[in-house]
């Protein structure tokens, strides 16, 4: 399926919009494993979308940003698999002159607000499922056992319905958005996203920082900076040459293939 | 949310106790209260509550939610949600980098494999330990072993870091592979000094593009 050359089908945003719900559920009502983490969120959205390497370049950037971002105690961080769609989707509406890190860019920067929307529709499904709650105790109260089953059902089917509509509110909104932007001044556009290609991973790494502390953490991540370093100009880590030679073993297709 | 889920897998344990659906009602009822803790570690207090319903202790049983639900919670977040998923993470971010796009396949079959395995594992735990598995899982150390995993995801993430640097258009700017590390350290230190003042990455990055942009209709 080629959704990248016709962004505004309504099939398209069906299966986006599907795969972001489904995918979605992994984050608080099902395994809450690695499924619903914006690197793979990407990956298979990329995949959707006929191009998995722009999919790729996404995931790398959004994941960086939302390591530091993990579900920790009460706290219900911006919606990542929300913004992982909608930063694929809307990486794929860039001019097919740009590299695939611009284009990348311009897909993460403009999914950024729309993490925030979902994370609004994500505080909804969790007041409605509160709800629930009240309900199944007062059954109980009343000596009935037999709506549990149905309430834990309409939980997670409340986190569906609210992934579906953040995922598919935030596509049209962000294509308008991205548009809009490349409409105004796609010149310069292109040159903000190549520089925030660069500061995506150093914002993403800086703030992971914070939920490493001491002078071990502090010194491997030193360890491992010089290590990298060292192995690039060494050329012991292959760099992108190696993703792009085993990606067509994956997906079969490359950047600018779907557009 | 998770009150609901805990109680609708207590069910088919009371079943057994409580036959007659009013009396089944009325102790799924007691445990009807505000219920959060780490989802993984709350199998280790099912299984606590299973084996003192069994034994007819219901106030021990009680108790237990209480006890346990906040330590568990702690430690859970630390070293699952703090530590092993960001090494996951890290590990496939790192393989992905490199092209093994397996690696970062076999991270998410691993990382659901240790979601149900440990699952399974403590709720066998509580069931045979009752209220004592909370010793168990204190003795299980994952308060250290979280500190030890977050200096293997530091030294991946300056590792990931640089190699995202290398693979950007910063590598066509014409700066050495280790000037460029140097800076990117640099700034990242910045930002986690703006990060520990509660300035949200997510907003860094869209005020950082909007200056970038602004400064390339300027130039």
């Amino acid at each position: 399926m080629d959704v990248s050359a016709q962004y505004i089908d309504f099939a398209a945003y069906g299966y986006l919009t599907l795969a972001g719900a489904v995918l979605g559920l992994d984050r608080v009502a099902f395994m809450q494993s690695l499924v619903s983490r914006p690197l793979f969120v990407s990956l298979i959205v990329g995949w959707l979308a006929g191009d998995a390497e722009t999919g790729v370049a996404c995931g790398l950037l959004l994941e960086l940003i939302w390591l530091a971002k993990l579900p920790v105690g009460g706290s219900v961080p911006p919606d990542d698999t929300t913004a992982a769609v909608v930063a694929v989707a809307s990486a794929l509406l860039a001019p097919q002159q740009w590299s695939v890190a611009a284009s990348a860019a311009l897909g993460v920067v403009a999914s950024m607000p729309f993490a925030y929307l979902g994370r609004r529709f994500d505080l909804a499904a969790r007041k409605r499922n509160t709800l629930l709650v009240d309900r199944a105790r007062a059954e109980l109260q009343s000596g009935s056992t037999k709506g549990l089953a149905r309430y834990c059902r309409q939980g997670v089917l409340n986190f569906f319905i609210a992934g579906a509509l953040a995922v598919s509110l935030s596509l049209f909104m962000a294509r308008a958005l991205v548009l809009a932007a490349l409409n105004y001044h796609p010149e310069a556009l292109e040159g903000g996203m190549e520089i925030m290609a660069v500061l995506i991973p150093v914002i993403g790494a800086g703030s992971f920082l914070v939920a490493l502390p001491g002078w071990r953490c502090r010194t491997a991540f030193g360890v491992g900076v010089a290590g990298s370093a060292a192995g690039l100009a060494t050329g012991l880590a292959t760099g992108l040459a190696g993703l792009k030679a085993s990606l067509p073993l994956f997906f079969g297709k490359l950047h600018g293939a779907g557009k | 949310m998770q009150t609901l889920g805990f109680v609708r897998a207590l069910e088919p344990v009371l079943a057994t106790r409580y036959p007659e659906e009013e009396e089944r009602a009325g102790a799924l009822l007691r445990y009807m209260e505000f219920f959060n803790t780490h989802p993984i570690l709350a199998s280790a207090v099912l299984g606590a509550i299973v084996r003192h319903e069994a034994q007819g202790e219901v106030e021990l049983s009680e108790k237990t939610v209480k006890m346990l639900m906040g330590p568990f919670g702690g430690m859970g977040d630390s070293f699952f949600w703090g530590a092993l998923k960001p090494l996951f993470i890290l590990i496939a971010l790192a393989a992905v980098q490199q092209g093994q796009l397996w690696v970062a396949v076999a991270m998410v079959v691993g990382f659901a494999l240790v979601n149900v395995i440990s699952r399974v594992c403590l709720l066998n735990l509580g069931i045979s330990l009752g209220r004592r598995v909370v010793v168990s899982v204190q003795r299980l150390g994952l308060l250290a072993w979280a500190q030890r995993i977050k200096v293997l995801a530091a030294l991946l993430t300056g590792w990931v870091m640089v190699v995202a640097l290398a693979q950007s258009p910063a590598a066509h700017w014409g700066i050495g592979v280790f000037s460029l590390a140097a800076a990117a350290t640099f700034l990242a230190l910045v930002v986690a000094w703006g990060a520990r003042r509660e300035v949200d990455p997510l907003w860094m990055v869209i005020l950082c593009s909007l200056l970038a942009v602004g400064g390339s209709v300027l130039i």
